[in-house]
Formats: C-alpha cells, structure tokens, sequence
C-alpha cells in the first residue's frame, strides 16, 4: 500500500526538516516554504493531508493559505502548526475556518504530532471504511451498482478499486462522499 | 418523449409513464412519442405541427451537452435544431443537457428548461427513490400547478429528504445511493424564466 502524501507548508525550515525527519518511514513527506507555492503543489498533485505554519511568513499567514486551499479542496485535512502563543483566540478563530487539529512545535511533538495525524486520516477514512463495509455487502461484486443516463456502468468492485488506487475517478468519488457525509452532519442527519 | 432499449433508457421510461399516467388523470392532452417511434423525424414532425400557446416538452432518455437521443442513441435534437423548443416549458431528465444545449434552446426562445448538468446517476437496486426525485418537479408543475422555479426548488427538497431518510433508515450505510442522490441535485439546473407554469 502507498505511503499517504503530506504536504508540510513552514518557512521555519529546521523544524519542517525535523519534522519531515519523524514522520518520513510512515509516510511520503515534501516541505515547502511559501504559501502560493504550497498552494501551486496541492493544485497540482493529490495530498492526503497537510501541516501548515500558522505564524507563516510573507504575504499570506498560514489561515490565509489555509482559507484558500478550503476554497478548491474543502476534504483535504490540514493541521495547522506553531510555536508556543500566550492568545488562542485568533487559533481558535483560525480552526473554526477549516483546520483538522492544532499542534505547537514544543519538545512533546514526536508524541503529538504523529498522533495528530494518524487522527486527523483516520476521520477522513472513517467514511470511506463505511463505504467498503457497504460494497462487500454484495454478494457478487461486479453486480452492477450504478448506472448513468449516458450509459456509464459502474460496479462496487470497479468503485472500490478506483477508490483505493487513488485514481482520478477514486479520489473525486472519495471527494464526493465526505462531501456528502459533511453536508448531512451539517444538516443533523449523522452524528460526527 | 421516451425510448426504452437498455437498462438507463428502461429506467428513463419507467419515469416517462409515471407521468404520462399525471397527464391522463388530469385530461391533458398531450402526445407521447416512445420506443422505435421516438426518432428525429417523428419529435421534428411534432414541434413544428404543436401550435397550442402553452405546452411543456417532457424528455426522459439519454443525452449529452449537446443533444438528446431517441431510440438507439439516435440524435433527435442537437445545437442546430434547438429553436424547435421555442415558447416550451422543457423538463429534461436526461445527462448534461442543461449545459451547453439547454443554454442554446433558451437563446432560441424556449421559455425554461429544467433539466441537469452532469451524469444523472441511479442505483438499480433503488429505482423508485430516484424516480421520485426525477418526477418530483413535473409531479409540481402537473398536479399542483406550480412554476418552474418552485418545481425546481421541490426537486432539490426532494433529493434532500430521500438523502436524510436513507440516513435515517439504514444506518448510514447507502454510500452508492447517497453519493448519486447528492451529485444529481447538484446537477439540477433551471435556466430561463423560473416563473413560467404549464398552465
């Protein structure tokens, strides 16, 4: 199974190595300094989750880059990081925003940040588990499950695998049910 | 106008007789073109032969950004043609066709078109919740005598509610069907005059 992409967005460049250091075995990590730049690479390739510097440098901080990606990919989970701040209000005020989790860059982060992650997945794959739970309901797996008027076939087998390759297709249509699934938690219908 | 010859055009249909039987109930008059018959000629006879002041055209079947298709995958009406639906309310469950052909059938003087902008999706094994949805709007607009605009918005409230009971009734467990009822209301579309009414 391939390695789940993060994208690490911090201009303090020592601790985003560090920090690319411990998580590297688990997972398939880049760094990159400037906001715009992290934002051209997350247009440009997938990510499963993304580590931003709150206190960012230059002409976006970190909740300006963040806002933005919110406003082209809303499932992405992004982790905002910082160092120690005495005022939560504009953190509290920047999760509220879009952010998954916070977590400050004090001596406990080999602890706190994997964790914080695998968490942060783990929410965003909770829908997907639910999804498969569904499909092997099936006895037959290439039983047709979906059909379009223009004629497309589409079986929970061939969805699955497209889901699980993280296939163009699969990663719209894993996009499209946490879409689905924010939405009736918005609305009351599931308990989050 | 409906033509049955694999298993979305069925499903189309099956949606066609739901509301042809409305239209029965209520003494409409009205012209069903269907299977073999439901070729651009025939539906071209219609359009030009149909002088009655207010009229709706209901089309279910495939289609695509450009262009519905009859029986076989015919083209029955594309970009070229598209004046034919001039002063008709337009009710299209049919794929992608309120993007570029619905946009052009407006231009040419039809009044509104109600239809979708992406792939209509439906699971086979929940048929009737997606049948409701499609016909909620053309059940407004015939039984309660609704505009467009607020079949339009009976529609989306339809595809909401089937969402939230499928939640309710089964555990969260429907991704296919919630995944397909949540795209399709994302596709509805209505373009034109939203305060138009068949009657």
């Amino acid at each position: 199974m391939e390695k789940s992409k993060i994208l690490i967005i911090d201009d303090e460049r020592d601790w985003a190595d560090s920090a690319k250091m411990l998580l590297q075995d688990k997972y398939d990590v880049e760094v990159v300094e400037h906001g715009e730049e992290g934002i051209e690479k997350i247009h440009q390739n997938y990510y499963d989750l993304l580590l931003i510097d709150w206190q960012l440098m230059g002409d976006k901080t970190g909740t300006d880059v963040m806002v933005e990606i919110k406003k082209f990919n809303k499932v992405i989970p992004i982790i905002l990081v910082s160092g120690k701040i005495d005022e939560r209000k504009p953190l509290i005020e920047a999760i509220q925003k879009g952010a998954t989790d916070y977590v400050e860059k004090d001596t406990e982060l080999p602890e706190k940040l994997p964790h914080a992650i695998e968490n942060a997945l783990d929410k965003r794959d909770v829908v997907i588990r639910g999804f498969e739970k569904w499909l092997n309901r099936f006895e037959d797996p290439n039983q047709v499950v979906l059909r379009t008027l223009s004629g497309k076939e589409y079986s929970a087998k061939q969805i699955l695998i497209e889901i699980k390759k993280d296939s163009e297709i699969g990663r719209r249509i894993r996009e499209d049910i946490v879409k689905v699934v924010l939405e009736l938690i918005q609305k009351g219908e599931v308990r989050s | 106008m409906h033509a049955a010859y694999d298993p979305p055009s069925t499903f189309a249909s099956s949606c066609a007789a739901e509301v042809s039987s409305m239209l029965v109930s209520i003494n409409c008059t009205f012209f069903e073109i269907q299977g073999p018959k439901a070729c651009k000629s025939e539906i071209h006879k219609h359009l030009l032969n149909f002088s009655t002041d207010t009229h709706g055209f209901f089309n279910y079947g495939h289609g695509s950004e450009v262009a519905l298709f009859g029986y076989k995958g015919e083209v029955i009406l594309d970009m070229s043609c598209a004046h034919l639906l001039r002063r008709k309310i337009c009710y299209v469950i049919s794929c992608l066709a309120a993007k570029e052909f619905g946009r052009k059938v407006i231009s040419n003087g039809g009044i509104c078109f109600l239809g979708f902008g992406g792939d209509f999706e439906y699971s086979p094994f929940y048929e009737e919740i997606f049948r409701a949805c499609a016909n909620s709007g053309a059940k407004a607009m015939i039984q309660k005598k609704t505009t467009a605009g607020e079949a339009f918005k009976i529609m989306k409230e339809t595809f909401d509610n089937a969402m939230s009971n499928l939640v309710k009734d089964s555990n969260n467990g429907n991704w296919i069907v919630l995944l397909s009822l949540f795209r399709d209301r994302d596709y509805l579309r209505l373009l034109g005059d939203g305060s138009a009414s068949l009657w």
